[in-house]
């Protein structure tokens, strides 16, 4: 079975992930949304460039309304917290078509979080020394095109190597709070290519989505099709992570 | 060709070398260095080296292209001689100072500024008026103090020095300054002169042993040693280079009408001196690169045998501080001349990188720091397009050299600061280019104080105001020509500041921002020292609010009136110390005293000019317009009871809107009354777009005079009311009250939607990267 089919026969997962975050996601922004428009009423502004300009102004007399933004990002990180943790096992039972029930999935949770926070001393480790080596390769391009899309490389391989991790402790009995679950899987990811490469480049389409729907918003400012078009970017993304997950999962028992 | 020996041609970009060692070092991960080194060749191309030009021959540019530069205005000449100790951070050296009394007035003192004693003690006025902050710098441990220690004055000619004998102290014979390799000239007769550091050591006076009358001519000599602050304020060191600024003792101006000026150094107080023409000798290491106001007319360089003691060198040519010196220990004499200028400055660093441009035969020499060479480019581009604009506007540039000097890393205090022929720029913020072509782009950070330092040739440059006293002539006239160099580069009206993707800020946003918060607490045309750092308001109210102050006016009376106007001031101007009056007389003697504005249904309304400008220099009125409120109601008619011609009262219908809704009732029953309140204290006419139901728009001017005014619209729905829709009122800062929909209207604020869609964006964002 393969990691596409996967994500399709676990229709009901992608369409709980899609209705949760775009649920959310309007609850937050309305808000926002109610807030500007208490601030500026009884007034308008017009649509002749100077948005930014307004919005300036608009924040220079409404200075709370910035903990309304801060308040959005927090939400939407802890969503994003929960759903890397929580989530992530019974994505996975999912994903394999495990007869285990989703609440029975809960109580990998812990060891998810384990294995998460392991895996973060490795990829910094990881980052670290990739950042060394890009500077000193491009000293005066760190922030080009180059280092960028080297940098997003790096990173989308550790996100493999944690989705790999995650499938053993949830599917293969792998330890489940010892640190040699996070950092075998980095070496596991290196010398399967044919789990890293659709991994990072899924990873990658994630991202662009995620930039993709932030750059829409701030470049259509406000047109009327906008949001659509950035909540179709949503559903995007969801299916491209899930289908990531579905490649960890695919890939089956760690090779000794 | 003049050139320096030691200026490094533009170094091959690294990248080159760098992608060789890639190919070793990452053996192992081949897919990612793959990838790496596919992207880093993209960026291997290398810049051609541009052409480096070569040193004009005159100071000026010749007469056909320059103008006339009249002869009355040749004041003051300077001979300066200086040496740089590089490990002290020390300029000895001495001035030769000759002056033209060119007013009906008599003298017996000579006032000069020390400039540099405002460095040199906490008590110094500009010390205790910045509490050793400046802008980007402020005082270190290293470095703290900057002063001026003036040896000794003579009087070396002077229209009564032949009676010498009447003088308390005897003339004595001494050798000319040697110049130009030529014959010594007779030696001089001297007279040691008294003086004393004023009440504040920024200023000095030099006591005459008789009056200098109208027409007088006399040179007084005066020897002095400077040390160097670490760079504050526009001058000082870092490591290495060596900003030297404001640092010879500089002769005060004498008015007709108010005598001598030479005003005390403070925070705000910039440079105020007669044109001349000066000849300057500089020894310096021979591996200092040297950037100077003028054109350099020799070089010798002098080996180290020939010079005096390397005091400080340790072995290796490292110095005592730690900075590199030139290892040989070898000197350079570097002669310079400038004429028609107010001031001479000159910068040194073994690091400049040069990079030459040209236009129309002004040679622009860049002295840039090697890691920032890629902007030089840049850098020419935006000099070149102020030289067309300012040459358009305000006449001809009159030198034939233009030197922009980068302050390395850790010096930035030197940046953004203007003399003549000479400017130091500010580096340019530090994005990669495939981010500026793509998501986010800026055009304040190199270009705009490119631009402004360039203007400031003119604006203080050649129309020499009295920064101190009236800084809104020279800071804010400067900005806001600025602003229409700009518009002509970028052929708009209102071009943008800031880019992200498609969305701009533009410089009327960034004015009205500016304006906002501090830009209000005193008269924009307040002296220098009137402004209190502890408000931070001097560069809101004499740059911004200036600006907008005149760009308001250019908007209000027409943009081709306006810039004669100024075409007007530039020519009275040239080579003059003009006066914030001089600019009103020519604004209004151009434009007139008053100015009929139409607008498009025949109405007119009288703008009074002069008015205008006492309540923006001389008050801290604002300009503020809002829509009060759009209100649709039933016309009046001549329903109810009515006497008839016996006296009876006949009649008694009721009014057509008592059984209909107000929207039920045809167009020509209902009536729109639209007031518009003033809500600044700034009174300037203000127009206003009707927009009606029917899709047709209406322009109406109000005179702003009444506090609130009413507009009325019969038979007609007025959907939407905008004030000043065209974005004339610069000095209008807050216009988040300017439209208004009449509230049976329900369409979206404008803003509220494109916020929310952005948060809902970035909410979605952020919860998708947690999969």
């Amino acid at each position: 079975m393969n990691a596409w089919r996967r994500v399709r026969r676990a229709w009901r997962l992608v369409l709980l992930v899609v209705l949760l975050q775009l649920t959310l996601a309007a609850f937050f922004s309305s808000g926002v949304r109610a807030a500007v428009g208490r601030s500026i009423e009884p007034y308008a502004v017009l649509a002749d460039g100077h948005l930014l300009g307004a919005l300036a102004a608009l924040h220079r007399d409404n200075p709370g309304l910035v903990a309304g933004y801060q308040q959005v990002m927090l939400g939407s990180l802890l969503i994003s917290a929960l759903t890397w943790i929580l989530l992530s096992p019974i994505a996975i039972t999912r994903l394999a078509a495990s007869p285990i029930a989703a609440s029975a999935s809960l109580r990998h949770v812990p060891a998810v979080l384990a294995t998460s926070l392991w895996h973060l001393l490795p990829r910094a480790v990881l980052l670290a020394a990739f950042g060394a080596l890009t500077k000193r390769l491009m000293p005066h391009d760190i922030l080009g095109l180059a280092g960028i899309a080297a940098t997003a490389i790096a990173l989308a391989f550790c996100t493999c190597a944690l989705d790999l991790a995650r499938c053993h402790v949830v599917l293969h009995g792998a330890r489940r709070f010892h640190p040699s679950t996070a950092f075998r899987a980095f070496g596991e990811a290196f010398h399967r290519p044919g789990v890293t490469l659709p991994s990072v480049l899924l990873s990658l389409a994630q991202w662009a989505c995620a930039v993709g729907m932030l750059a829409i918003a701030i470049d259509a400012a406000g047109a009327p099709s906008t949001l659509w078009l950035v909540r179709a970017l949503a559903v995007v993304g969801v299916l491209c992570g899930l289908t990531r997950l579905a490649v960890a999962v695919e890939a089956g028992p760690a090779r000794s | 060709m003049l050139l320096d020996p030691n200026a490094r041609a533009i170094a091959p970009s690294p990248p080159e070398l760098s992608t060789t060692r890639c190919g070793s070092r990452l053996r192992g991960s081949k897919l990612l260095c793959a990838l790496i080194l596919g992207l880093m060749f993209t960026g291997c191309s290398e810049a051609p080296e541009p052409p480096r030009l070569a040193e004009p021959t005159s100071a000026l540019r010749p007469e056909t292209q320059r103008g006339l530069v009249p002869e009355d205005a040749r004041v003051t000449d300077y001979e300066l001689e200086a040496r740089l100790d590089e490990a002290l951070h020390q300029v000895t050296g001495s001035a030769r100072v000759t002056w033209r009394n060119r007013t009906q007035r008599s003298v017996d003192t000579l006032p000069f500024h020390l400039y540099m004693n405002g460095f040199r003690a906490e008590d110094a006025a500009w010390m205790q008026t910045s509490r050793g902050n400046h802008r980007r710098s402020k005082q270190e441990e290293d470095g703290a103090w900057g002063y001026i220690d003036i040896h000794a004055v003579r009087l070396q000619a002077a229209p009564w020095l032949e009676a010498a004998p009447r003088l308390k102290a005897a003339p004595r014979l001494e050798a000319a300054t040697q110049r130009d390799g030529s014959e010594p000239e007779a030696p001089r007769a001297s007279v040691d002169l008294p003086w004393r550091e004023d009440a504040d050591p920024s200023t000095m006076t030099v006591d005459l042993p008789q009056t200098v009358g109208p027409g007088d001519v006399i040179t007084v000599q005066l020897d002095f040693t400077v040390q160097l602050p670490r760079v504050i304020a526009r001058t000082g060191y870092y490591e290495d280079f060596h900003a030297v600024a404001q640092w010879y003792p500089k002769l005060g101006v004498l008015e007709e009408e108010a005598g001598w000026q030479a005003h005390t150094f403070t925070v705000h107080d910039e440079f105020y001196a007669d044109f001349g023409n000066y000849h300057v000798t500089l020894d310096v290491a021979s591996n200092m690169v040297v950037g100077a106001t003028g054109i350099r007319t020799a070089e010798e360089l002098v080996p180290a045998e020939q010079t005096e003691a390397t005091d400080g060198l340790q072995e290796g040519g490292s110095q005592e501080d730690g900075t590199e010196a030139d290892a040989t220990g070898d000197r350079k004499r570097l002669t310079y001349v400038a004429e028609m200028v107010h001031d001479f400055v000159w910068m040194a660093d073994p690091d400049f990188v040069e990079h030459h441009g040209e236009w129309q035969g002004v040679r622009i020499r860049q002295l840039i720091q090697p890691e920032h060479v890629g902007d030089a480019d840049m850098f020419l581009a935006v000099t070149q397009a102020g030289f067309e604009s300012y040459h358009n506007r305000f006449g001809p540039y009159p030198w034939s050299t233009l030197t922009i000097v980068h302050p390395p890393e850790g010096a930035e205090g030197a940046g953004g600061m203007e003399y003549p022929t000479f400017f130091t720029a500010g580096d340019r913020a530090g994005l990669p280019e495939w981010l500026r072509a793509s998501v986010l782009d800026e055009q304040m950070t190199g270009k705009f104080v490119t631009l402004h330092e360039f203007g400031h040739q003119y604006f203080q440059g050649l129309f020499a105001s009295r920064e101190h006293l009236e800084p809104w002539l020279d800071e804010g006239i400067n900005t806001t020509s600025n602003m229409l160099a700009i518009m002509d580069r970028e052929q708009s009206d209102d071009p943008w500041l800031v880019r992200l993707l498609s969305q701009k800020l533009h410089y009327s946003d960034m004015m009205r921002l500016g304006i906002a918060s501090r830009a209000f607490l005193q008269p924009q045309s307040d002296p220098g020292h009137a402004f209190r750092s502890i408000h931070r308001n001097y560069g809101s109210t004499v740059y911004m609010r200036v600006a907008a102050t005149m760009l308001t006016l250019r908007n209000i009376v027409g943009h081709d009136a306006f810039d004669a106007a100024m075409r007007v001031y530039s020519e009275r101007a040239r080579f003059r110390h003009p006066r914030g009056s001089d600019f009103e007389d020519a604004l209004i003697s151009s434009l007139g005293e008053r100015v009929e504005l139409a607008a498009g249904d025949g109405q007119v309304v009288t703008f009074d000019v002069r008015d205008y400008l006492d309540q923006a220099l001389r008050t801290t009125r604002q300009i503020d317009f809002e829509v009060f409120s759009i209100i649709r109601r039933p016309l009046g008619g001549e329903a109810g009871w009515h006497r008839d011609a016996e006296g009876q009262l006949t009649g008694g219908e009721l009014p057509a809107y008592l059984d209909k809704e107000l929207e039920e009732l045809e167009d020509d029953a209902i009536e729109s009354l639209v007031s518009v309140r003033r809500t600044g204290s700034f009174i300037v006419p203000v127009e206003i777009r009707f927009e009606l139901e029917d899709g047709s728009q209406e322009t109406r001017i109000w005179d702003g005079r009444e506090t609130i005014g009413v507009l009325s619209f019969p038979g007609q729905r007025v959907r939407r009311v905008v004030l000043d829709p065209d974005n004339k009122l610069l000095l209008e800062w807050d216009r988040l009250d300017n439209v208004a929909f009449a509230p049976q209207v329900d369409e979206p604020d404008g803003l509220s939607r494109p916020v929310g869609d952005i948060t809902e964006a970035l909410s979605l964002a952020l919860m998708g990267i947690g999969l």
